[in-house]
């Protein structure tokens, strides 16, 4: 009788990277359609040709480079999505195109693929594509919670993901139950930031937008741009919550989360080096 | 309430390895073609830190050969063909025995940890005792051993502190199995005995954590409980020094759980000696093909290449895995998810440590502490992208070992790790356990 012999552990929990990142995508579902369905059909271009722009340029780059071609993995069609949520809906239909080359291309590829980049590669585009075509990046209006119903639909949203912080929210929520996303971050990053916000009196129906959401419970959710000690992470959602608040308060706050989140992960790697813990055992009592 | 079920048939033939320990093989007492009884003494220690192997039946002796052990490796042992009529040596225990008559019971009866050190050995220069009843969830025949014998188990820790002349127990239990709790705290225990509840279970290899987490001592990782002055020992041993002291019955059966896929799983008393293959087959042998063989558990237990491997004294679970639940895990990328961090019971960044014994660097992962690494298992278990964390650390573990086994004892000047564990080469154990 043949047994197969291998190094334990002899089990393993049945959570995929694969699992996570479709989970993500899925979760994104809902808010997709709510923007479909209120800025029509030319949103879902922006969509797809987001999507298709980065599929395509992995596809090219792992074959080029003769790696091997993880498109499965839903990677590259999670960044594609959430940059093209992160756009107004005027822009022309090859900025999602140029942002998902530069995302997935520079982004992601070029730091030495998942898990090894420095920047989200989501935020990174998106910055790019800001200080490059400013104007048309520039969203025709602020978002602004007057009342509850605008949390549902938000008719006030300057980019595709501002039209329902309600169907983000709910999502990301469940997202953090399953144990996809951690609780650490996201918390820490709320709560630092409504903290500071009573504290300089500021006028919260401003702040808790679309944006906002999505930054905290998708863009945080990227485990590569975080901090991987515990406390680093803890860490890593103050500062971001810092940042964000003092962009905001002199700015804007759409602007002022993803600025702050971009600002804090570059500040990450330093997070983690001063949070090491010191392992059980290592010092004599 | 599961309890321990009995056999009833014993197996024609047991073999019995002359190492059950950690440390050189017993000198075999008997030759070929003798007639051993169910308790006689086969295999005697040479030196201090080795256990004494007792016939487990009564039979003739009919080779000492090289078989294969469930550590992996081939030993000398003692096959025994057994009787029909089984006879076992004339038992006689001392009515009020001393502690320096418990002790040498004790020794005497050949009891081994479930981590490879003889309990005498372990309560030698000890004040603490603490009773591990923490098994992880596939192994279950150390907390089925309170369920079925609670004042059995309660006496042995008493003698074994009598023994050791220690002045505290603790039984460290898991807080979610509430039946044995239940059990515990009906029991009548004395003062300087303590139930501690605890979250997580301590394999093999984690006792060093145990001492930190009931007592706060740091035993130093590498170093042993007893550095502290504390001693470990499992419920099925305080079970078996209750039988050495009260029946004078040496080390002779062990308490398996048998689980897996397997017709009939239960929780059995085997005699040491007994092949794998007669215990599943008592157990209602194999449902379906199976696929892989495992001694202990499933995050630390060893596969087994072949079912002849005889039950040892360390034994305490075995698990049989179908061949389409055989893992054949293809890793991509970590994606720094950190829930290796997450678990891990010492606070080690797994991850790093793993991506550094990949590179080589294994200079650096010993300064993030990769030796207070306890092998539990739990990050590579949890990992999302199938990395083999746990085979890494121990790759980096090997060579730091290897590279600092010829050196002086040395402090590191930048980080206070304590001393590098010297390990020795060549000859010593031939069980290489």
């Amino acid at each position: 009788m043949a047994f197969t012999i291998s190094a334990p552990p002899h089990h393993r929990e049945a959570l995929t990277v694969n699992k996570i990142i479709w989970g993500k995508i899925l979760a994104l579902v809902p808010i997709s359609l709510f923007s479909i369905y209120f800025f029509g059909l030319y949103a879902l271009g922006l969509i797809i040709a987001s999507i298709l722009a980065a599929v395509a340029t992995e596809f090219a780059i792992q074959k080029a480079f003769n790696h091997k071609v993880t498109i499965a993995d839903g990677h590259a069609v999670l960044i594609g999505l959430m940059l093209a949520l992160l756009l107004p809906p005027e822009v022309p239909i090859w900025m999602p195109m140029i942002g998902s080359l530069f995302a997935v291309g520079v982004g992601k590829h070029a730091f030495g693929d998942m898990g090894s980049y420095v920047f989200n590669p989501v935020l990174g585009a998106w910055v790019f594509l800001n200080l490059s075509w400013g104007k048309m990046m520039t969203p025709a209006s602020l978002p602004h919670i007057g009342n509850f119903s605008d949390l549902i639909v938000e008719k006030g949203a300057g980019f595709l993901v501002g039209v329902s912080p309600i169907a983000l929210l709910a999502a990301g929520i469940v997202l953090i139950l399953m144990k996809y996303v951690d609780w650490r971050v996201p918390i820490s990053f709320f709560v630092t930031t409504f903290l500071l916000l009573f504290l300089l009196k500021e006028d919260i129906s401003y702040v808790i937008t679309g944006v906002f959401f999505f930054g905290m419970l998708f863009i945080l959710s990227d485990t590569a741009m975080t901090p991987i000690t515990k406390d680093g992470r803890i860490v890593f959602g103050i500062a971001c919550g810092l940042l964000t608040v003092v962009y905001g308060y002199f700015a804007d706050y759409v602007f002022a989360v993803l600025y702050g989140l971009f600002l804090a992960n570059s500040i990450s790697p330093l997070i983690e080096r001063i949070t090491i813990p010191k392992s059980i055992g290592g010092v004599k009592k | 309430m599961e309890k321990i079920t009995f056999l009833k048939k014993l197996p024609e033939e047991v073999v019995i390895p002359l190492v059950q320990h950690k440390g050189p093989t017993c000198k075999c007492l008997v030759s070929k073609g003798d007639k051993v009884l169910a308790g006689q003494l086969i295999g005697e220690p040479t030196v201090s830190s080795a256990a004494p192997v007792h016939a487990s039946v009564s039979g003739t002796v009919s080779s000492i050969e090289k078989h294969p052990h469930p550590f992996g490796t081939k030993t000398s042992a003692v096959i025994i063909t057994t009787d029909e009529i089984q006879q076992s040596v004339e038992f006689n225990p001392p009515s009020s025995p001393s502690k320096t008559q418990i002790r040498q019971i004790i020794k005497e009866s050949g009891i081994v940890e479930i981590y490879g050190r003889p309990t005498y050995n372990v309560i030698e220069k000890i004040d603490t005792i603490i009773l591990n009843a923490t098994y992880e969830s596939s192994l279950v025949a150390g907390r089925v051993g309170i369920c079925t014998y609670p004042n059995e188990v309660s006496k042995g820790l008493k003698y074994l502190m009598e023994a050791a002349g220690a002045k505290k127990a603790y039984i460290a239990v898991n807080k979610n199995n509430s039946e044995e709790l239940n059990l515990l705290s009906g029991l009548k225990l004395d003062s300087n005995m303590e139930i501690v509840q605890l979250n997580v279970e301590y394999t093999p290899g984690m006792e060093n954590l145990l001492v930190y987490d009931v007592t706060g001592f740091t035993a130093q990782f590498g170093g042993k409980p007893e550095d502290v002055g504390v001693g470990i020992c499992g419920v099925n041993t305080a079970y078996e020094v209750y039988d050495a002291v009260k029946y004078g019955r040496p080390s002779m059966r062990v308490p398996i759980s048998v689980v897996g896929a397997i017709g009939g799983p239960q929780s059995i008393l085997a005699p040491i000696g007994m092949k794998f293959k007669d215990v599943i087959e008592a157990c209602g042998g194999y449902k379906g093909e199976p696929g892989k063989l495992i001694m202990n558990g499933m995050t630390i237990g060893l596969a087994q290449y072949t079912d002849e491997v005889p039950v040892v004294k360390q034994t305490a679970g075995i698990l049989v895995q179908t061949k389409s639940d055989v893992l054949r895990i293809d890793p991509v990328e970590c994606t720094l998810c950190a829930r290796c961090v997450d678990v891990c019971p010492v606070e080690l960044l797994p991850t790093r440590l793993a991506i550094m014994a990949d590179q080589g660097k294994f200079e650096e992962a010993r300064m993030m502490h990769v030796m207070n690494c306890v092998e539990c298992g739990k990050c590579t278990v949890v990992c999302p992208s199938k990395i083999p964390i746990l085979q890494l650390i121990r790759y980096a573990k090997l060579a730091i070992e290897k590279a600092y086994a010829d050196l002086e004892d040395k402090k590191s000047p930048n980080v206070e790790i304590g001393e590098p564990p010297v390990i020795k080469f060549g000859g010593e154990s031939e069980g290489g356990v």
